[in-house]
């Protein structure tokens, strides 16, 4: 792959694969979070962190994803009519996960600040969607042929 | 789609499990430190269950579908430079990686001690919960993994 891609793209390549790792991990992380019941009745560890993670790595990482998604588009002339399904496929699952995570922010964020449990578990679950779709966004960007 | 295709799609997802992981275990790390009551580094710990598996599957699937592409593909060699250096600095990321984890496994069975009662963390616990040793492991595994990025996108020598 790399004899077929310009040296120039590499940073760009390197930056939104990491902070898509990064984001993944996160969205992960919030998951079990928020999905994982509490052993403690006078703990809301879990809920604090999951919202402390959406904003301290979460949102910081899908920036850093779209930003460093947008410098390679640009890189690779794409961005114009006759894009590849699989770049499309991207840019689509990027902005729905985007509305997701700020979805899921306010929904831990009240849910905990409130204790309510309903709206914790809701924002794991829109985590989890989340997670699935970046899942087929990594299958239609890595299985493009050469 | 090809073979190719599969291959390189399983390998990347093999790479987001272990680089997801070491964020897991990055936020863990970090919320250990703040806690203020063991009952909630107990509950940190039982997120790092989920940062084992994918420690477990990334690793196997990036090594197994990585080597599988350097065969399949012929303008690589699994004796290529870029590929051995991926293979030792997985090899350190793993022990360092396994060394780290059990060691907040250790804070996390401890903690579970004192967790019924919300009571803030001994002075004599926190300092173990805050060891220098295991965030050094896991520092060192983090910049194994992102070495090994590196190494997949730009591929020195290739």
């Amino acid at each position: 792959v790399a004899i077929i891609r310009p040296e120039s793209w590499n940073l760009a390549l390197f930056l939104h694969v990491l902070s898509a790792t990064v984001f993944v991990g996160t969205l992960a992380t919030v998951a079990v979070a928020l999905l994982t019941p509490a052993r403690y009745e006078h703990s809301a560890a879990l809920a604090r962190l999951a919202f402390r993670s959406l904003l301290v790595a979460g949102l910081p990482a899908y920036v850093a994803m779209l930003a460093s998604g947008e410098w390679i588009t640009h890189k690779e002339g794409l961005g114009g009519e006759n894009d590849p399904t699989w770049f499309l496929i991207g840019v689509i699952v990027g902005d729905f996960t985007g509305l997701l995570l700020v979805v899921s922010i306010l929904l831990t964020g009240i849910g905990s600040w409130k204790s309510k449990p309903g709206l914790v578990r809701a924002a794991g679950a829109v985590v989890t969607v989340a997670l699935l779709a970046l899942l087929v966004a990594v299958w239609a960007m890595t299985a493009k042929s050469p | 789609v090809s073979l190719y295709d599969v291959l390189l799609f399983l390998h990347v997802v093999g790479a987001f499990a272990l680089i997801g992981a070491i964020t897991l275990f990055s936020i863990v790390i970090v919320a250990t430190w703040r806690a203020e009551r063991p009952s909630d580094i107990v509950e940190f710990a039982g997120v790092t269950r989920l940062g084992g598996l994918l420690v477990m599957v990334g690793t196997l699937m990036t090594v197994v579908f990585g080597l599988w592409l350097a065969i399949d593909l012929d303008q690589y060699r699994v004796w290529d430079g870029w590929v051995v250096a991926a293979i030792i600095l997985w090899a350190i990321g793993s022990e360092t990686g396994r060394r780290s984890a059990d060691a907040y496994e250790r804070i996390g069975t401890e903690a579970a001690q004192f967790a019924q009662e919300p009571v803030t963390v001994r002075p004599e616990f926190r300092a173990r919960s805050r060891s220098v040793q295991a965030l050094g492991m896991h520092l060192v595994a983090t910049c194994a993994v992102l070495l090994i990025l590196a190494d997949m996108i730009w591929k020195p020598g290739a």
